[in-house]
């Protein structure tokens, strides 16, 4: 109120100061005095809007608007000009008037009273001949938002939900989402007119319309019930913005009200045996192996899969647009194959498997789709942590190029290591191996983890990949050599050959000067520790020695030696090396004596970690070194329990293992839905259109999808923007009949339409879509005999005798 | 699906020149995305610290904002939105979005709309978007109703918004406007894509085929993964609303297609033919990927042989590489072998020699070698970059191997750290690496004119890279 008061007066003021000056001067100003932002200048829009005697050209006034839109632009409030604005509403210039609805939309809520005097307007342009003028106005509308013109807005969208333009019928059913948005109360209204438009849906309406499902009612899908097999045909016809939405919703369709296809419990129980196949005991050779992940198929191929007629029927029609131009559409129609396809390589052919090839057609970069591609390899990604038999057989399309982008190496190697098998380890390592010399140290820090990463998963390549690491440690880059050692340090922690971790705990304790990095020093020790008891005892040379390995005691003594330049963590691992050797020989005095340096440096350590190991282990070994009869003369009895060194070995042995932390690459995602915002950034998003819906146990009768009446003809020749021919060809529009006059149980559908389909394979004649024109046009709406011969004079002038068809029916409205 | 939450366009500096929608958003929405967008760019982008190359992050396309949380339906005081970007000629064109979406529907959009304004302004730069910003507006207008893609397709558009042609903006500037009557219905188009009523004295088709292809070649030669990409730019001119067939002689060579939406997949998918209505204009008709055929790895040969050999050692290194032709009947040409040796190496040494046929004594051109045997070509090596770069204008197969053979030092005493991989480029000029055949073009529709037809083909590299 205060601001619609404040508004007037400051209009005044305008008019006041700016009686005086001179007209405007010169027409085109260039496209920067639209920008600026002075008092000056907002009294010349003013002066546009009133003129000199309140007579404004038209041109002022087009010229006047552009300087607001110009200001809000650039963040400036100008709902000072709202009154102006709003009597342009009745401007004969369409021009103008486009401008002043863009105005509205941005003050609307803020000068609701004002807005109401312009309210007729609009009600009159619902019944205007010109389609664009009708959707306009619903749109400002429907915009609006104010509780006093609810009715009239419902009235307005009633009105225009039979339109007959179906761009206009496009704007109505977005027109419902506002108006569900500021009151849900209407909701029984809105889904009146949301089963009208269904009822009467084409290629152009049919995306809006299922939007406005989607938004109004997600829960009640079954709506969609006797419009069901109509969306599927006219989705390929649909523009590709619509085939997004339709694809979405369908799918939450399919998983509530269809069965789901048959898994394949053994070609997945296969894969994951195979893909999890710890021992090494498989001698088959390569062709074999990739063999072996399809050797469960032959059974099911020859008895095939029973889909459901209803989803086998959309799986077809999906099929096209994975060759869509529109990458939003085919990562739809992957989504749609992904959650409801059978996981089966079916003779319809209408598995998962299908969505590799347009899913890596997404992935290749060109300059101008690179942010595509990115987005691409995240979907990748997530398919190769789930289902990684899909991508089985392209493994070398996700080789690392040196000019990918780091983030999309990252992708590629955890995909690699994703899909690793017995069969092709030996390649992909070697691909690891190469990456590892990347300059990008986050790329080869994690081609070197999925090498320990391959060690484990699969037994045979063990000794292959601890080759591959150690002469890693010899690349003579500190970053390399580090990971290096941690991923050796996993490898040996899983390996079950003693000899191996034993002998390779050598080599790694001899190349530690070249070592650096917290973790991999510490992981050193770690490993020495773990490893230094040896059970020869014959080994040793020196007798001092007996019981632990040969390199230990210098891997100790070079650790104490350093200890005051090591970091906490692998300060701590030093004493525990000591206190492991000192339990197990607890007779060399030179142990003894680096023990207890290590821990009397320890003991006043700035960090407290490794200030408590200290007491810890000095408490610990208090036995050991009694038992050497030595005099604990800086200790007086603590009291407490003594432990025997077996006890001690226990304790030291139980230590907590470093592997935690380390496992980056299989950070969890699964939570979120595939091909999803919320996955791709790790952090949930609001909305819950991309939800995927658990399979129904229930599933429906196929016979609630069977039309119950005849789509009713339209009444007069509708004008329809069609291409001649539908995209999908006659198949798809011939199969729509075939399941609404044939009732009766599934199986019966699925004989009748599979025999259509064969009869249209052997049919190549293509100049006979006339012939089918009469049995197109009940199901195919709006698409009457004329249009179908596509040509454009004839379309041409349908659409202007509908139009002022409509002019006529729509003045008695007028009048109201 | 959830909506778009609103556009923003910001010119090179980093300041907004349209932003629209929003409205379901306080006023901040927009200004955080900016800023969060003008952070990220700036850890991104070398700043006046230049040592700090090493801490330069990835501008990821998508970057995640926090956001106050408005929404009186959600829990916690903050909510994550997304922003997504695309760079074009220095602008950068944003996209919030607040709901959980598909996440390519943001970058095709802004593509389409990108398409749109292309074709509305000629080229679209800081200068003409200023000049035209209403018409930007109105189009964002026309496109996005509350965030939901309304009107996408070019040619409809044309007839809600009117182009800026310079007729107009005189009209305008002589104050006569609401004269101007449109030339066309709106909403009335029967075909989405192509404009009606079009005219042409000549009737023309052009065809431009050009293939991509990427591969990676190991230290032996050996190809590890070719793929080969190809794309079918169209420019028709053609009168009226013409229905053509395009048909191949070994359609089976390429699948995987990406269509413009007025392809009929159906006559595609069984009988191997393009049957299309063409928009008018420039447009791109369809991408492929060469198939592989069946019983061999790969969709094709390699068109050269490069061996490449380096080696490193404290302080420097030397590199070996041998380049020949495998590409009978057409030269390579432009052909550049780059790779990055990185910040250590401050110089190279090299010297590139190859066949010289083709250069007389006085260094004129021999007449007898239209094409290739130029010698080695030349090199040259950035040191603020670290890239080296070999350059020969034209190879051809029956010429000798061209070699570079040389050394390179480092700074200091230190390891350097060259990429794995040598990136090739090079085209070759009416070549199709694909082997597909335009086999004919014909309109089938009465039509009453016989179109002039053109096709051109064309191949380059993409991301071909040789190991060493």
């Amino acid at each position: 109120m205060a601001l619609n008061r404040l508004s007037q007066r400051l209009t005044e003021t305008f008019k006041e100061s700016t009686r005086d000056l001179p007209i405007l001067q010169g027409k085109g100003p260039a496209a920067q005095t639209y920008f600026e932002y002075n008092d000056d200048k907002l009294r010349e829009i003013a002066q546009l809007f009133d003129g000199s005697n309140n007579k404004a050209s038209e041109a002022d006034r087009l010229e006047g608007m552009k300087r607001l839109i110009a200001m809000i632009s650039k963040g400036r409030d100008m709902s000072a000009f709202f009154p102006q604005v709003v009597k342009q509403v009745a401007s004969p210039s369409v021009e103008i008037r486009k401008l002043v609805y863009i105005y509205l939309l941005r003050y609307a809520e803020t000068n609701s009273d004002l807005l109401l005097l312009s309210i007729n307007t609009f009600q009159r342009d619902l019944g205007d001949p010109s389609p664009l003028i009708r959707s306009m106005a619903i749109r400002v509308l429907t915009s609006i938002r104010l509780g006093v013109i609810q009715g009239i807005v419902m009235l307005g969208l009633e009105k225009l939900v039979n339109d007959r333009n179906p761009w206009v019928r496009k704007t109505v059913a977005l027109g419902l989402i506002k108006v569900y948005d500021s009151d849900s109360t209407t909701l029984p209204q809105l889904k009146t007119m949301l089963v009208t438009l269904l009822k009467t849906s084409t290629p152009v309406t049919i995306g809006a319309t299922l939007q406005a499902v989607d938004s109004i009612c997600p829960d009640h899908l079954d709506l969609l019930h006797p419009y069901y097999r109509k969306i599927c045909m006219l989705l390929i016809d649909s523009d590709e913005w619509g085939q997004v939405v339709v694809l979405a919703v369908l799918q939450r369709y399919v998983r509530n009200y269809l069965e789901k296809p048959e898994e394949q419990e053994v070609l997945r129980a296969g894969v994951n045996k195979q893909y999890d196949d710890q021992t090494p005991d498989s001698t088959q050779n390569d062709n074999d192996q990739s063999g072996a992940v399809f050797e469960a198929l032959p059974e099911s191929s020859s008895a095939p899969p029973e889909l459901d007629p209803d989803l086998e029927l959309l799986l077809h029609c999906t099929l096209p647009l994975f060759q869509s131009r529109n990458p939003a559409v085919t990562l739809a129609a992957i989504r749609l194959f992904y959650l409801c396809a059978s996981s089966q390589v079916s003779s319809e052919d209408l598995s998962q498997h299908k969505i590799i090839p347009p899913l890596l057609r997404l992935c290749s970069v060109t300059q101008d789709t690179s942010e595509v591609a990115w987005s691409a390899w995240e979907v990748v990604r997530e398919i190769a942590e789930q289902r990684p038999w899909l991508l089985f057989e392209r493994i070398e399309k996700f080789f690392v190029r040196s000019s990918d982008t780091v983030r999309t190496k990252r992708h590629k190697i955890a995909i690699l290591s994703f899909l690793v098998s017995e069969s092709n380890a030996s390649l992909v390592i070697r691909e690891f191996r190469e990456y590892a010399r990347s300059p990008q140290s986050a790329v080869s820090m994690d081609a070197i983890q999925a090498i320990g990463r391959c060690s484990e998963k699969i037994g045979s390549v063990k000794q292959t990949c601890g080759k591959v690491l150690l002469s890693l440690l010899k690349s003579g880059k500190k970053t390399t050599i580090a990971q290096a050692v941690i991923a050796l340090r996993s490898l040996i922690q899983s390996s079950t050959d003693r000899e191996m971790a034993s002998r390779l705990v050598l080599s790694l304790s001899q190349r530690l000067s070249f070592v650096h990095g917290e973790e991999a020093r510490a992981s050193v020790y770690w490993l020495g520790s773990r490893y230094s008891i040896s059970e020869d005892q014959g080994r040793s040379t020196y007798s001092e020695f007996q019981g632990i390995a040969v390199w230990a005691p210098d891997l100790l003594r070079n650790g104490v030696r350093c200890f005051t330049t090591e970091e906490p963590l692998t300060k701590i691992e030093v004493l525990n090396l000591a206190a492991t050797l000192l339990t197990q020989c607890p007779g060399s005095r030179s142990i003894d004596m680096l023990t207890r340096h290590a821990l009397a440096l320890a003991r006043y350590d700035q960090d407290w970690d490794v200030r408590d190991r200290a007491r810890l282990l000095t408490g610990l070994l208090r036995s050991v070194r009694q038992s050497n009869g030595e005099a604990e003369d800086d200790e007086v009895d603590t009291g407490g329990v003594i432990l025997r060194p077996e006890q001690i070995k226990l304790v030291l042995s139980d230590c907590p293992d470093l592997r935690q932390g380390s496992d980056r690459i299989g950070r969890a995602r699964r939570n979120y839905p595939m091909g999803s915002l919320s996955g791709l950034s790790s952090r949930p998003m609001r909305g819950s259109a991309w939800d995927v819906p658990s399979w129904t146990t229930d599933p429906t009768d196929s016979s609630l999808r069977d039309v119950p009446e005849p789509v009713s003809a339209p009444k007069s020749p509708v004008f329809e923007p069609i291409v001649g021919e539908s995209r999908g060809g006659k198949n798809v529009a011939r199969a729509l009949p075939s399941f609404s006059t044939t009732q009766g149980n599934p199986q019966a559908l699925r004989a009748k339409k599979i025999k259509n389909l064969d009869e249209f394979l052997d049919e190549t004649d293509t100049d006979s879509t006339a012939d089918t024109v009469d049995e197109d046009s009940e199901s195919d709406g709006g698409r009457g005999k004329a249009n179908r011969a596509g040509t454009a004079t004839t379309l041409q002038s349908q659409g202007v005798s509908s139009d002022s068809s409509l002019s006529d029916s729509d003045s008695d409205s007028d009048s109201e | 699906m959830a909506p778009l939450d609103g556009i923003i366009i910001l010119d090179s500096t980093g300041r907004s020149i349209v932003s629209s929608h929003f409205r379901a958003h306080p006023s901040s929405y927009p200004l955080l995305h900016i800023d969060a967008f003008n952070q990220a760019l700036a850890k991104s982008r070398p700043g006046l610290d230049v040592a700090s190359t090493s801490t330069l992050q990835e501008l990821d396309p998508i970057l995640w904002v926090s956001v106050p949380n408005t929404s009186e339906y959600e829990e916690g005081a903050w909510m994550n939105t997304a922003c997504f970007h695309v760079e074009k000629e220095g602008m950068r064109i944003l996209v919030p979005v607040s709901q959980e979406m598909n996440p390519m529907l943001p970058f095709s959009f802004i593509y389409s709309f990108l398409e749109t304004l292309a074709s509305y302004l000629g080229e679209v730069t800081e200068h003409t978007i200023r000049e035209n910003f209403d018409t930007v507006y109105m189009l964002i207008e026309a496109m996005l109703d509350e965030g939901h893609p309304l009107t996408m397709e070019t040619n409809m558009l044309k007839d809600i918004v009117l182009p800026p042609t310079l007729v107009r903006k005189l009209l305008a500037a002589a104050g006569v406007s609401g004269s101007l009557s449109q030339t066309n219905p709106p909403y009335s188009a029967p075909i989405p894509w192509r404009r009606p009523n079009a005219r042409y004295s000549n009737n023309e088709i052009y065809f431009d085929f050009e293939e991509r292809i990427d591969a990676i070649v190991d230290k032996r030669g050996k190809a590890l993964n070719i793929d080969v990409w190809g794309r079918v730019n169209c420019n028709a001119k053609l009168t009226g609303n013409p229905d053509l067939l395009l048909s191949f002689s070994n359609p089976k060579v390429i699948e995987n297609c990406g269509f413009h939406p007025c392809i009929r997949y159906k006559r595609w998918m069984d009988n191997g033919v393009l049957s299309f209505i063409p928009p008018d204009g420039e447009f791109k008709l369809l991408d492929y990927q060469v198939a592989v055929p069946t019983g061999t790895l790969r969709p094709i040969g390699l068109p050269l042989n490069l061996k490449a050999k380096m080696s490193t050692e404290v302080g420097g290194g030397k590199f070996n590489l041998t380049l020949s032709s495998n590409t009978h009947g057409r030269p390579l040409e432009n052909v550049v072998i780059s790779i990055q040796l990185g910040p250590e190496v401050t110089s190279v040494s090299a010297t590139a020699s190859g066949d010289t046929r083709g250069i007389l004594p006085g260094g004129g051109k021999n007449p007898n070698y239209p094409v290739g045997a130029l010698g080695g070509g030349s090199w040259d090596f950035d040191p603020n970059k670290g890239v080296l770069r070999w350059m020969i204008s034209a190879l051809t197969a029956n010429e000798k191997a061209a070699s570079l053979v040389g050394s390179f030092i480092c700074s200091s005493e230190e390891m350097p750290s060259p990429d794995p991989a040598f990136q090739v480029n090079f085209q070759i000029n009416q070549h199709i690496l694909s082997g597909l055949k335009v086999d004919h073009i014909k309109v089938v529709n009465e039509t009453g004119y016989k179109p002039f037809k053109g096709v051109r083909t064309f191949v380059k590299s993409g991301n071909y890279e040789v190991r060493w």
